[in-house]
């Protein structure tokens, strides 16, 4: 398995052989990601080739400078416009159909510049958490993990995972709402 | 939506905080697969440890039948020197108790075929010079009989010459003869007791 500075390379000479070289060393990952949001193999197997296709398009000109974390970013984001794209189809053809459909016509840029900046208040809030309960707050929120697989981790109890999460998430919302952030 | 909003955004959390917890993954993959390999160890210790524990034990399954089983045999009523005979019979050690020529004759006639051509002559009989372990005892009883019926009675007396062959008991007896000799007669002892002669020990 190449090393990521050399498979940025191969996206940056434009050699499509960088898709494979991330396919063989990330697939595991990207999957895993996409599954525990969309939570079927299909649509998580479709959720990585869009990622695939994505990095390909943003390398060049973007140099990502954690390439691992760079492909999580963009498959939870994929994941979570499928999952959307689903839900809204489950509903029906109304209103929510349509907005589903305008939303993939809309710039993004607003969307994600707010998302951004929420994201620099949770990651300083996060930063006041004690060590265990950050990750374990990454590896359910971020990761999409299992709340038993984070107790097997970590060796705890699931009841406790869920109590900790529970509280984080309690905190945080106190954290939000007096900076004066509302969602 | 709120939600949906507030996932988005984690998705964007400062990558330091991701690749802490990147790191304790890692860690806990290794650790499982390290783990995974300490079993594999493990596992194969045991399986070390159960053959070093087997192979004495098989050992003592062997000793057993080499030497425990004949010591128990002895035990039942064969003497010392019927012992060396009595757990392969190679020597027709049944009749011992006839006279301690019978040890001797069993060397001479370990091939002869049929009883009634030896009977008689002090031979030994082919069908009961082997005869399978265990099956048997012989109590030593030293006395000549003028017949079945005499031998018969002491028989009943007391507990002796009873040599088994597949759940069958038989006598070995020994008889004077006109000329001053003696014969040696193979009777089956039946259920009830009585005496019958064996004419082909070979099919007792």
């Amino acid at each position: 398995m190449l090393p990521d500075k050399e498979i940025i390379e191969l996206y940056q000479q434009r050699k499509e052989s960088a898709i494979e070289e991330t396919r063989i060393k990330y697939s595991r990952y990207i999957f895993t990601i996409a599954f525990n949001v969309l939570s079927t193999k299909e649509d998580a197997e479709e959720c990585e080739n869009d990622t695939y296709f994505t990095v390909w398009n943003l390398i060049p000109p973007q140099v990502p400078l954690n390439f691992k974390i760079f492909l999580g970013r963009i498959t939870k984001n994929k994941a979570l416009d499928m999952y959307r794209k689903a839900h809204a189809e489950k509903r029906g053809a109304g209103m929510e159909v349509l907005l589903s459909e305008l939303t993939e016509a809309c710039p993004s840029a607003e969307e994600e510049a707010d998302a951004i900046m929420l994201a620099k208040q949770i990651s300083a809030f996060l930063r006041t958490l004690p060590e265990e309960k950050r990750i374990m707050f990454v590896k359910r929120y971020w990761y999409g993990m299992k709340v038993k697989d984070i107790a097997r981790e970590m060796n705890i109890s699931e009841s406790k995972v869920s109590t900790t999460l529970h509280r984080v998430r309690a905190d945080l919302k106190i954290e939000l709402e007096s900076e004066g952030i509302a969602i | 939506m709120k939600s949906e909003k507030l996932y988005e955004s984690i998705t964007f959390i400062d990558e330091d905080i991701i690749e802490e917890a990147e790191m304790q993954i890692e860690l806990n993959r290794k650790g499982k697969t390290k783990n995974k390999k300490k079993d594999k160890d493990k596992e194969k210790i045991k399986t070390k440890v159960i053959y070093k524990k087997l192979i004495p034990i098989a050992a003592c399954f062997v000793l057993l039948f080499v030497i425990a089983i004949p010591l128990i045999n002895q035990n039942l009523g064969l003497k010392s020197n019927d012992s060396k005979y009595a757990f392969y019979g190679s020597k027709g050690n049944l009749f011992d108790g006839f006279g301690s020529d019978i040890e001797k004759n069993n060397e001479a006639v370990e091939e002869t075929p049929n009883i009634s051509e030896n009977a008689g002559e002090g031979e030994n009989i082919k069908g009961f010079s082997e005869p399978r372990p265990f099956d048997f005892f012989v109590n030593e009883v030293d006395k000549y009989y003028s017949s079945a019926e005499e031998a018969q009675k002491d028989y009943e007396k007391s507990n002796w010459v009873v040599t088994k062959y597949g759940g069958e008991k038989y006598v070995v007896l020994e008889m004077p003869i006109e000329d001053g000799g003696k014969k040696t007669v193979y009777y089956l002892i039946e259920t009830d007791g009585k005496f019958r002669e064996v004419v082909d020990v070979e099919k007792p």
